[in-house]
């Protein structure tokens, strides 16, 4: 036996090493300055992936890491959104759960590491990216009207400003002639919107939060109340609770919920499915309403504003989805990919 | 057991704990190589880049090393506490987490993130969350007679069933959002939690609590024999008192630095029976020698196995439930309990 625990003794660094050493990377390559003294390209680091995304848009070309594995559509659609440099950027964890790889993080070497301020506290990392000259910045992104604000911030830090401040006026001005169109609808005339999420349909948002801030940005209003009492955002609700609150528009998040939803029983009695008024939000390349909660909830606001109210939006919303897909992901819609996006229909 | 064995097995396992201790300050994601470790340890970084020497610096003295010393002390802390209460029970299968220390540590823990206190002052309820567990565990078994272990283990389940409802219901009032993903880490164990101040602040307290474990060794082999003890001119009643306030204050203790950590309380006094038997003097040093390099060993995997990291309560449930069940298959065989 002791013979045993003095072989471990010496086998356990040899088995170490050897474990590890595969998985060890090489500290990514800082760019060396170029000899006409231009600068080297900044590298950034999302604390998660609603940041990782805005990183992306902003200057694809300083995101070093995605966070947790991309959700929502399958990696083969996202792709066709996204450019070939980010595809396959490791996937190192993300600051919320504790999951970020300290060492992963840093072997990326990174310039700053951008978060959103919904992870209150301080990690440990933090502190010793700081000692090891990282910036930590962190931005809010508590309503539609911070994006802006943050995207010139990460503009900053990505070297490219003029592209923070382009995209920062083209978000501005989106969000100005949204609610130019959905101001002047009044009060009684708003319509009451289900947010069905979860597997079933049966988890919700409440209202006055960012994951339900793409039905009152468009202009609706939230079946489920606020529960500003309880502080939480997110609730299981029953069938009898959503007979009694009969909505007169339902948004499924899933996909999965909306095939085969008219027949659901319970469900057919519901007044927006009586009307055919269910729709599926887009989740191309990821969710346009929340999970993650990202810049595209801009792009659902309108889509769903263009829903509820289709006489303030004559047009339909794939004008304005040409426009933010060109804006940020610097993509052409052909018909293609619009067809990848577009989710009329689909709810059966 | 003769003496020579043992020292040679207490030599042997600390000939691990370093091995381990070793690699675990040299492997990670980031590659630091040994002539690297010179120049930090010297201060002169040679060839090196300012850049890299710093993150290099900063890499080796703000994380791994709080981290090894954190996974060092929760490890042979849960260990021995693990030791003590199965001996102090006479019940193998007793763990800090069947008394409720968890448990109430992680209600704890949840009251002072939503009520949005300081990081040293979760950390005390955490604390006083442990301590409150076994209170009401202790103070249970005494309402009832009958067989006082059964009913001890009894109370324990109700605690600790207890305060998972109470911990349910705080999860429905909290802000999910914003508490859950604070919480997450200190629920599923993680010794990236540990700061170097908390290691300095709680370590006299896991001292007082340690000490007082190995000094219980004599009196917890007395215990062990039952009534037989009060025969014997001991207390029972106040020894069995002072190893559960040694022991939950440690177990308790591990929950502040690194969160919740399972089955390492529960395995290690088992493979520590095989190597020294059953005597608790010799039992306690050789748990914490097995437990110390076996937490640094499961954080190791769990930040160098993938890219991202993976709480360090799940992979020692992955290193402990094989073993456990392995040693309950070798009890089986040999028609003998572990």
């Amino acid at each position: 036996m002791i013979a045993k625990i003095l072989h471990l003794a010496v086998a356990a660094p040899l088995l170490l090493s050897a474990m590890t050493a595969p998985g060890a990377e090489a500290p990514a390559q800082e760019a060396a300055a170029p000899a006409d003294g231009q600068k080297k390209t900044p590298r950034l680091i999302g604390g998660h992936p609603s940041v990782a995304w805005l990183i992306y848009i902003v200057a694809p070309q300083t995101l070093c890491t995605w966070n947790d594995p991309r959700t929502g559509r399958s990696l083969e659609i996202q792709n066709q959104f996204i450019s070939k440099e980010v595809r396959d950027l490791p996937e190192i964890g993300s600051r919320t759960m504790g999951g970020m790889n300290t060492e992963s993080m840093l072997t990326q070497k990174p310039t700053a590491i951008i978060t959103a301020d919904f992870v209150r506290r301080e990690v440990m990392s933090d502190s010793l990216a700081k000692n090891a000259g990282i910036k930590i910045v962190n931005l809010n992104f508590d309503q539609f009207e911070c994006y802006p604000d943050g995207i010139r911030t990460i503009g900053e830090l990505a070297g490219t400003p003029e592209r923070g401040e382009h995209l920062a006026a083209f978000f501005t001005e989106m969000l100005k002639e949204l609610k130019n169109r959905v101001d002047s609808i009044p009060e009684e005339k708003r319509l009451k919107v289900y947010y069905a999420g979860g597997i079933n349909g049966l988890e919700t948002a409440a209202g006055n939060n960012v994951h339900d801030h793409i039905i009152s940005y468009a202009g609706g209003k939230n079946a489920f109340p606020p529960h500003s009492a309880l502080n939480k955002v997110r609730f299981k609700v029953s069938l009898e609770q959503l007979l009694e609150y009969d909505p007169d528009v339902i948004i499924i998040s899933a996909r999965e919920v909306a095939d085969g939803f008219k027949e659901k029983p319970g469900w057919k009695t519901l007044r927006a499915v009586k009307n055919n008024r269910v729709y599926l939000v887009p989740d191309a390349p990821v969710s346009w309403i929340d999970r993650p909660v990202t810049v595209f909830q801009l792009m659902g606001a309108w889509w769903l504003a263009s829903k509820l109210y289709p006489d303030k939006f004559p047009e339909g919303y794939r004008p304005m989805a040409e426009r933010f897909f060109k804006e940020c992901l610097q993509v052409t819609l052909d018909e293609l990919k619009w067809k990848l996006i577009d989710t009329d229909g689909e709810v059966k | 057991m003769t003496n020579r064995r043992y020292l040679m097995i207490i030599a042997g396992l600390l000939a691990l704990t370093l091995a381990v201790s070793a690699a675990s300050i040299g492997s990670g994601r980031y590659p630091i190589g040994i002539g690297d470790f010179f120049r930090l340890l010297t201060g002169n970084r040679g060839n090196l880049a300012e850049s890299d020497f710093l993150v290099m610096r900063e890499l080796l003295f703000s994380n791994r090393l709080p981290r090894l010393l954190a996974g060092l002390l929760v490890g042979m802390s849960l260990s021995m506490s693990g030791t003590t209460f199965q001996a102090m029970f006479r019940n193998p299968l007793i763990s800090p987490e069947l008394l409720g220390v968890m448990g109430g540590a992680l209600c704890g823990l949840t009251i002072g993130f939503m009520m949005d206190l300081s990081m040293a002052a979760i950390q005390l309820l955490a604390f006083a969350g442990g301590l409150a567990a076994v209170a009401i565990t202790v103070s249970l078994s005494r309402a009832y007679r009958g067989d006082r272990l059964l009913i001890l283990v009894l109370s324990g389940i109700i605690t600790g069933a207890m305060f998972l409802v109470v911990f349910k219901l705080l999860e429905y009032f909290m802000d999910q959002e914003k508490l859950i993903p604070n919480l997450m880490p200190w629920a599923t164990g993680n010794l990236g939690l540990a700061t170097g101040r908390d290691l300095l602040v709680t370590l006299p307290l896991f001292a007082v609590g340690i000490a007082v474990m190995l000094l219980c060794g004599k009196s917890l082999n007395v215990l062990s024999l039952g009534e037989e003890a009060s025969t014997l001119g001991l207390n029972p009643e106040q020894l069995r008192l002072l190893a559960i306030l040694g022991a939950t204050l440690v177990s308790s203790l591990t929950v502040t630095l690194a969160g919740i950590v399972a089955w390492i309380g529960l395995v290690v006094p088992h493979l520590g029976r095989l190597l020294v038997g059953h005597d608790n003097r010799l039992l306690l040093p050789v748990s914490a020698l097995i437990g110390a390099p076996l937490l640094v060993l499961a954080d190791d995997l769990s930040r160098c196995v993938t890219l991202r990291e993976l709480p360090v309560g799940i992979t020692m449930s992955f290193i402990g439930i094989p073993t456990f069940l392995l040693l309950l298959l070798r009890a089986r065989k040999n028609a003998v309990l572990i």
